[in-house]
């Protein structure tokens, strides 16, 4: 009986498993003929190299997100069909740790961190900026697929505080005029002062 | 192989590593060290070393270079050290890929280190004019045994640590019994460096006693304080030190199965631990029977994916087993049932780094350190609004001032400390007046905090402590992992509770509520998480209950922080919060009238303020990121210089609404509360006991800073609006303070500090000895003779520095003013020190006043005085002075001006006061105990600055309109909403134009008479500079200040 239950929900016929996959994922629906072709090449090595154990499943989501860059729902499904586990049990665990992406992320990554040093030395400020300017949440990119905010704890260079991280490269210092070279540079100018006309 | 080979390689090796150390050192290449650990690489140690490399090719020299972890002076980097054979190793700060070129040149090519860019030597020898490095502040009270190699080996190679005694600890530990290992630990005191303080060697014991074969070590590596990288920084500096302890503790629990449990953000520092463990292998540290001892030890890595909660034991160990990172109810401990069941031992990555030195060194060694109940060192990661943020390790017991102000190096910017926040997200908020409070587990937890794992973030006055608090709880809110409901919607609740006061929806119902919310999550909850995760709320409503209070009492946030309670940080920092964009932006338009009399809706003191306030609001300017703040003194100045007429609407009110009000001493307190009075349609008589009004203002600011003509127009506009001012009419036993309550509805009382304090010297009865008050006093009378013969000034501030350049004025030959601390702790504003000096004033530092030595006929003839030196730091972080036995100066004076403070006047029979002999008030009322009196300025402050009595003066005007009119008090009308038209184009380029500072006088002519120092800028300046306002108050709303 369970092992039937597990098997339906991992061919895909149950409707909550991942609400959260489907923008940007090449289109696949997630039956297993139509696994998507950059899933099917990490899976084939990632199987042979985590072994079936529950132990396995961060590791193995920590291995798709390095490879594909996000975790596309037949990324989920297949580390459940490798772990002998449901893909909601292994969304669950995925869905709970920060470090995990449903969404394909833009061409560039801008993180700013939110650990207190960074906070105290105007960091929230930042963030509230590329916010407004960006038009985007965190964790969300821009329509253009051009942009992804994010934020994180703490990158531990706290003496280096406000830190802004742009494509894997730590700024450190960064005030308002070098988050405007910087978000520049990712080809999106961000304005620090508001739009509207009038003074209020 | 047999146990002899197995330590045979080991022993081997570390023969090889020292040979290559000592050769390193000795060898005939200079030796090229560069910080490169994830803070050294953020600050450009990539580029640098690229740059070096390429530079010794032009140069055609040969180096070796090392990329070393850490040294924890993260203020100073990129750091670069290089060493030539038979000189000291040298540390250049802040090197750029300009500096380095000239580093290799003069170091390398010309053998003279440049003793400008180094920050100091390292060892023993030292290099003329070069300080030495350990003898840095920063370093020079640190004991670091965690930290030992860190920023001084090259972590990526074993060859380095074992140079250094590494794996002797392992070594020692290995030839011992596990109990003898545990009960070393046990005697050397070390606890617990993840925050909880638990004694690591009563936990092991507990592991090793629990049954079972297969026993789990983990490290915890998860740094999630966010703030903190004091793991960081030991992994990527010295992963062989955390290494070594493990293995220790693993002989010693009995433990085959390790694992280290570490954030995937620290991707250096898990490359370093993959090729250190790799090392290990090979040297036979890892693996089956190490060093032929019989015990065997494996180490995992695992990588955490961002979850804070997973510093919690039992969420750690669920983590790791593949769940979700969710605490479970303890017991079972997880020494008895832990890591897939079985008896498991977690300590932190600082704790293990302590092993190795312990074990080689001895317990009694590490316990000599430290205090009774904490013993060792503990790591921090100072950062915030220090000078010199890094890391550091102190012992424990050390005074958390002297971590911060002087080993931090004190507050960044002339800034005044607030509070240092220890334990993160589950720590606390610990203010000035406790911060000499020793660092260790005990104190820290009575004050409402934890020690932590070694955050130590600093505020200063620009950090908002409510918002604070709404940062740590929405950071707690997140990371609750949701199993218990205390924990799950009490930080949710919090949160919730913060927002609204942040926003300014707050009550005094909120804070209620936060306290007992905070109570019910701290006792509710089920793992550390959530039982700590009030801390910072009810830490904050504790000490900075005040704040919280302004809050939801006025809508304003004084620290400039929760934005819908401010126009822009300018105005905020101002203490009576004129709309600074707004007239800035008028007179950028020449529109200067308008702009004078938006800033008479806040503050009827234009002219006085634009030549003596202290101008808070440009150290609060943002523009300051883009190059240097405003000059907005100097804007006010043009503005109220090129506007003569202004139009003041007093509010037209029904007779039975007019009440009479009586204001006693018209000063800029006094004739404020009379202003704003008037302006809501009162009858205002201002009683004052001199020949003409203005007080402290006219008889206590010299004329060449405030010319007379100035501070009249000032209060002429004042007494234009109906204000009567009685002058020659002292408050007290004739007409006292109960004869005007009683022939008036309410009374304020702005009577001023004008009362003398004595040096309390022999000798100070003597002619020619006069206060610093009086001094001025007699100067504005034209009762003060011209001076002969030399002065002396004792105090520094503003009183000291006017009366010393009144003195020059006076025909003074030589004015020396004597401090008894050093220039940086004078109170008075930088620029009147500088503007003294270039007048001639002369300056004696680190002295005090012992004796004035008399002429024989009764006069005074010199002043000796006694050399000081700066002493420990005081909780505000000013360093006491001390006296030097037997050291004394004499300065040979005829005259000797005293100001070294004054003391409030109350008129007789006037409210009650307090010991410092200041009147008591509500702080947010200024009402004092007696009904219908009301006081502020100088009289409820002390000696303040102008711009604090005006503020004072509005506060009282409103207040006495309350309580005249209760429950139906009209709505003040500068408090409206602003309606400001000027044109702003937050799309265009900002101005580029650098800040224009005011012309003075040229000194020599300064001396020769008393006119104003500082002229005015002129239109053109004015404008453009008006113009560099970047408009942090463009379209934004804020909340509304009146009540409903």
């Amino acid at each position: 009986m369970k092992k039937k239950l597990v098997k339906r929900v991992s061919s895909g016929k149950t409707g909550r498993a991942l609400n959260t996959g489907s923008q940007g994922n090449g289109g696949s629906v997630g039956s297993e003929s139509r696994i998507d072709p950059a899933v099917e090449k990490w899976f084939a090595e990632a199987k042979t190299e985590f072994s079936p154990s529950r132990s396995s499943t961060i590791p193995m989501l920590q291995s798709a997100q390095t490879a594909l860059g996000y975790l596309p729902r037949d990324a989920i499904r297949a580390i459940a069909r490798h772990l002998g586990s449901a893909p909601a049990v292994v969304e669950g665990v995925a869905s709970f740790y920060a470090q995990f992406r449903f969404e394909k992320p833009g061409r560039h990554r801008i993180t700013v961190c939110g650990g207190t040093a960074c906070y105290v030395r105007g960091g929230g400020k930042l963030m509230d900026d590329l916010q407004a300017d960006l038009k985007i949440a965190p964790g969300k990119t821009t329509a253009d697929g051009a942009v992804t905010l994010e934020s994180v704890a703490c990158f531990g260079a706290c003496a280096l505080a406000p830190i802004v991280v742009l494509d894997g490269k730590v700024n450190g210092r960064v005030n308002s005029a070098a988050l405007r070279a910087l978000v520049g540079a990712a080809g999106k100018p961000v304005r620090t002062a508001r739009r509207k006309k009038a003074g209020a | 192989m047999g146990t002899a080979d197995k330590m045979m390689i080991l022993e081997a090796a570390t023969a090889d590593a020292m040979t290559a150390w000592k050769r390193l050192h000795e060898g005939k290449r200079p030796v090229i060290y560069i910080g490169s650990a994830t803070c050294g690489l953020a600050a450009g140690a990539a580029a640098l070393i690229d740059e070096i490399r390429r530079d010794l090719r032009r140069l055609k020299l040969k180096a070796e270079i090392i990329q070393v972890g850490c040294i924890g002076m993260c203020f100073a980097e990129p750091l670069v050290d290089i060493e030539v054979p038979g000189s000291p190793r040298v540390c250049y700060a802040g090197v750029t890929k300009e500096t380095v070129r000239t580093i290799l040149r003069e170091h390398l090519v010309k053998g003279t280190p440049p003793a400008g860019l180094a920050l100091g030597t390292i060892g023993e020898e030292r290099i003329a004019g070069i300080p030495r490095l350990f003898d840095h502040p920063f370093l020079s009270q640190q004991v670091r045994i965690a930290l030992r190699n860190c920023g001084l080996i090259d972590p990526a190679r074993v060859d380095h640590y074992l140079s250094r005694s590494g794996y002797e600890g392992l070594r020692r530990a290995l030839a011992m019994n596990s109990d003898a290992v545990i009960d070393e630990v046990m005697r050397s005191g070390l606890r617990g460096r993840g925050g909880g303080g638990f004694p690591t060697g009563q936990k092991w014991k507990f592991c090793r006693a629990a049954p079972g074969t297969d026993k789990y070590l983990i490290c915890n590596a998860d740094e999630g304080d966010p703030g903190a990288f004091m793991d960081r920084a030991v992994l990527e500096g010295d992963p062989h030190a955390v290494l070594e302890g493990m293995c220790i503790a693993a002989y010693a629990i009995g433990a085959n199965h390790g694992y280290i449990y570490i954030r995937a953000e620290y991707p250096l520092a898990i490359e370093r631990l993959r090729g250190a463990i790799a090392q290990m292998r090979a040297l036979g540290l890892l693996g089956e029977n190490i060093l032929g001892s019989g015990f065997s030890f494996d180490l995992i890595i695992k990588e955490g994916a961002g979850a804070f909660v997973c510093g919690e034991e039992t969420a750690l160990i669920a983590s790791i087993e593949g769940s979700r990172g969710m605490p479970k109810a303890r017991p079972p401990f997880p020494a008895v049932r832990g890591l897939f069941g079985m008896p498991t031992n977690i300590n932190n990555v600082e704790t293990f780094a302590n092993l190795p030195a312990i074990l080689r060194e001895g317990a009694d060694w590490y316990a000599a350190y430290g205090t009774e109940k904490s013993r060792g060192t503990k790591t921090f990661a100072i950062t915030g609004k220090v000078k010199h943020p890094g890391l550091i390790e102190v012992p424990m017991g050390m005074a958390l001032r002297d971590v911060v102000f002087s080993v931090g190096g004190g507050i960044a910017g002339g800034r005044k400390f607030k509070a240092a926040q220890t334990g993160g997200p589950s720590g606390g908020c610990i203010p000035a007046s406790m911060m000499h409070l020793p660092i260790d587990y005990e104190s820290l937890a009575n004050a409402g905090s934890i020690m932590g794992s070694g955050g130590l973030v600093v505020m200063d006055e620009t950090t908002c402590m409510v918002d604070l608090a709404r940062y740590f709880v929405s950071f707690t809110e997140r990371e609750s992992c949701g199993k218990c409901a205390p924990c799950r919607l009490g930080t949710r609740q919090m949160r919730m509770l913060l927002e609204d006061i942040c926003e300014g929806r707050g009550t005094e119902q909120s804070l209620a509520q936060l306290e007992a919310l905070g109570v019910a999550v701290g006792k509710g909850s089920l793992c550390g998480l959530g039982q700590t995760a009030p801390n910072p709320v009810l830490t904050t409503l504790k000490y900075f209950r005040d704040e919280y209070l302004v809050h939801v009492r006025e809508k304003r946030c004084p620290a400039g922080v929760c934005q819908p309670l401010f126009v822009a940080t300018c105005s905020n920092g101002c203490p009576s919060e004129v709309d600074i964009p707004a007239y800035l932006s008028l007179v950028a338009e020449g529109r200067s009238e308008e702009a004078l009399l938006s800033h008479m809706e806040r503050n009827p003191f234009p002219s006085v303020c634009a030549r003596v306030c202290p101008h808070p609001c440009e150290s609060r300017c943002r523009r300051e990121t883009v190059d240097a703040p405003v000059a907005i003194r100097a804007v006010k100045r043009f503005m109220v210089d090129s506007s003569p007429r202004v139009n003041v609407p007093v509010m037209e009110r029904p007779p039975e609404e007019r009440r009479r009000t009586a204001v006693v001493g018209a000063g800029p307190a006094g004739l404020t509360a009379a202003y704003f009075l008037r302006r809501l349609g009162h009858d205002v008589t201002v009683y004052e006991a001199m020949a003409e009004p203005g007080g402290m203002l006219r008889y206590g600011i010299p004329s060449y800073r405030l010319p007379r003509e100035e501070l009249e127009r000032d209060i002429k506009r004042i007494t234009d609006l109906g204000v009567k001012i009685v002058c020659k009419a002292s408050v007290g036993k004739k007409l006292s303070i109960a004869r005007l309550r009683k022939e008036y509805d309410a009374v304020f009382v702005g009577s001023g500090a004008w009362s003398d304090v004595t040096l309390g010297v022999p000798g100070e009865e003597a002619r020619g000895v006069a206060s610093g008050i009086e001094f001025l006093k007699k100067v504005e009378l034209g009762a003060m003779p011209k001076l002969t013969g030399d002065a002396v000034v004792v105090g520094g501030g503003n009183t000291a520095i006017d009366a010393a350049r009144s003195a020059l004025r006076l025909g003074a030959k030589r004015v020396t003013v004597v401090y008894r601390r050093t220039r940086e702790e004078m109170p008075v504003h930088p620029e009147e020190i500088e503007e003294a000096l270039e007048e001639g004033v002369r300056f004696e530092f680190l002295v005090a006043p012992v004796e004035v030595v008399k002429d024989g006929r009764g006069g005074a003839a010199a002043l000796k005085l006694q050399r000081m030196r700066l002493g420990a730091f005081d909780d505000s972080g000013r360093r006491r002075p001390i006296p030097v036995e037997n050291d004394f100066i004499e300065i040979a004076a005829a005259n000797i001006i005293r100001a070294i403070g004054q003391k409030p006047v109350v008129p007789d029979g006037g409210p009650p006061v307090s010991k410092r002999g200041t009147v008591n008030v509500d702080r947010f009322s200024l009402a004092t105990q007696d009904a219908g009196v009301y006081a502020g300025g100088d009289v409820v402050l002390g000696p303040a600055t102008a711009v604090e009595a005006i503020a004072h003066g509005r506060r009282a005007a409103e207040a006495i309109e309350r309580y005249l009119h209760p429950g139906k008090h009209v709505h003040f009308p500068w408090n409206a909403p602003r309606a400001l038209d000027t044109a702003f184009d937050p799309a265009a380029p900002t101005s580029a134009l650098a800040r224009r500072e005011p012309r003075k006088i040229i000194p020599i002519k300064r001396r020769e008479s008393f006119d104003e120092v500082e002229l005015t800028l002129s239109a053109r300046e004015a404008r453009a500079e008006a113009g560099r306002c970047l408009r942090c108050d463009f379209g934004k709303t804020i909340v509304s200040r009146e009540e409903e």
